[in-house]
């Protein structure tokens, strides 16, 4: 008996010790307990078909402040128009929103640095905390950072300001992950990347700047990532809403033929520096493009509502 | 004296737990010094626990006309994980074990590009540990 009891209590204990050793990664099994076997995924929504990828994958995407400084050198007007309305924080309630709008905020917050708007930075500034404060993540973007993006907008420094930006994220992001809240972390990406290609698609209604635009089909991929990434958090409420929206973009994105040729690398060794001169092209119609800008309108409007 | 066994147990394993995170945590912190201030961060962390020879694979998009930096971690000191990008093609773009398994290393992307990063523990260094993966683009 006494034999039985230390058996369960070894495999009890192998499998609670499994579920806390790999809590620390990103991955798929951490999320949905499936195991290490791909598998396809059995959401209510039934046309959802994606397959959860096997073993220790995980998903990236680029910094929203790096299509607002393109934005920037292309020579494009700041707009304040463009941005998220700062006294909308009290609307948001439930997690999913917080974390959708603090993605929004936090992109929206970028590109008044990236233009040296330190009046609405600092607005911005303040929506984040409060956002973070209701979603009880103020430990990692704590007050030493609000003091330190404070006195950076106040110098003239705009590289210091971004790294602290990004870097208060990036504390958020590893917070997020130790606490078993990475679905937050999703939604905070997912809010980000949405703003920051609305800001793209809406200023190159004026722009006609042809590499805003090829940026903009190079989405594809990231929007990829951010559907792998937030599937596996598709049951937490409100979490389907904004999968299925972004899903439907993907659709459109479909549309678009990336062609690409590989070229060697070119290696500095001293320097450890090395340049890819691979050629990607990207070809798409004004139709396909029209349905993307009216789509990421759509999602946007859906996620600050 | 089941209980005790089952309440030793269970401390164990919360142990291990915590320090897996903490392992995670101070790896990170130890690979961000590779992120010196000409690099913005792209705002995430990301990090894999690794056993033997398994391999983490990390999917991106890298922009072009935009330089990276990809610091590639494990451990407290240079070298202790292996970093190989692919394209798409899954053409091998880079490989830190041809410079060592040097801690980070400079991209710079002539033109957009959808790339895998794998990491992988170097065996003879380690058998099982925390791969963190940190990015940081030039303005």
């Amino acid at each position: 008996m006494n034999m039985k009891f230390s058996f369960k209590s070894i495999v009890l204990a192998g499998l609670v010790g499994s579920a806390l050793f790999y809590s620390c990664g990103d991955t798929p099994a951490e999320s949905n307990g499936s195991g290490d076997k791909p598998q396809e995924t059995t959401p209510q929504d039934s046309s959802i078909t994606r397959i959860i990828p096997v073993g220790k994958k995980v998903f990236s995407i680029p910094s929203p402040l790096q299509l607002s400084l393109m934005i920037q050198e292309t020579g494009a007007e700041y707009d304040v128009t463009l941005l998220h309305d700062i006294n909308n924080t009290t609307k948001y309630l439930d997690e999913t929103k917080l974390a959708l709008n603090m993605g929004v905020y936090g992109a929206d917050l970028g590109y008044t640095s990236i233009y040296r708007q330190n009046t609405d930075a600092i607005g911005y500034m303040k929506a984040v905390k409060q956002l973070t404060d209701k979603l009880e993540i103020g430990e990692a973007f704590d007050k030493t950072i609000i003091e330190t993006i404070e006195r950076n907008l106040n110098e003239a420094n705009k590289d210091s300001l971004l790294s602290t930006i990004s870097n208060a994220y990036r504390k958020t992001d590893a917070y997020l992950k130790n606490n078993k809240r990475t679905h937050v972390g999703a939604l905070i990406l997912a809010g980000g990347w949405v703003e920051s290609v609305y800001f793209a698609t809406r200023i190159n209604e004026v722009e006609k700047n042809e590499d805003v635009k090829d940026r903009i089909g190079e989405q594809r991929k990231a929007l990829d990532n951010i559907l792998n990434i937030l599937l596996k958090h598709y049951r937490k409420p409100g979490v389907d809403v904004v999968y299925t929206q972004l899903e439907e973009l993907y659709t459109i994105f479909e549309e678009i033929n990336i062609s690409y040729t590989y070229e060697k690398p070119i290696v500095d060794v001293e320097n450890r520096h090395t340049t890819i001169t691979s050629k990607t092209h990207v070809d798409f119609t004004a139709e396909t493009y029209k349905k993307i800008c009216d789509k990421v309108a759509e999602v946007r409007k859906t996620i600050i509502e | 004296m089941k209980n005790i066994i089952a309440s030793i147990l269970f401390i164990a394993l919360g142990l291990i737990g915590f320090e897996s995170k903490a392992q995670c945590d101070t790896v990170a912190q130890v690979c961000n010094e590779f992120i010196v201030k000409d690099y913005i961060s792209d705002g995430q962390q990301y990090r894999s626990l690794l056993i033997n020879d398994e391999t983490a694979e990390f999917y991106t998009t890298f922009y072009g006309g935009s330089t990276y930096r990809i610091a590639a971690c494990s451990g407290l000191s240079e070298g202790n994980l292996i970093f190989r990008i692919f394209d798409a093609e899954r053409n091998l773009l880079f490989d830190n074990s041809s410079y060592n398994n040097s801690g980070y290393w400079d991209f710079t992307f002539n033109e957009t590009q959808e790339c895998t990063i794998e990491a992988q523990l170097d065996n003879s260094a380690a058998g099982s540990g925390c791969a963190v993966v940190l990015i940081g683009f030039k303005e």
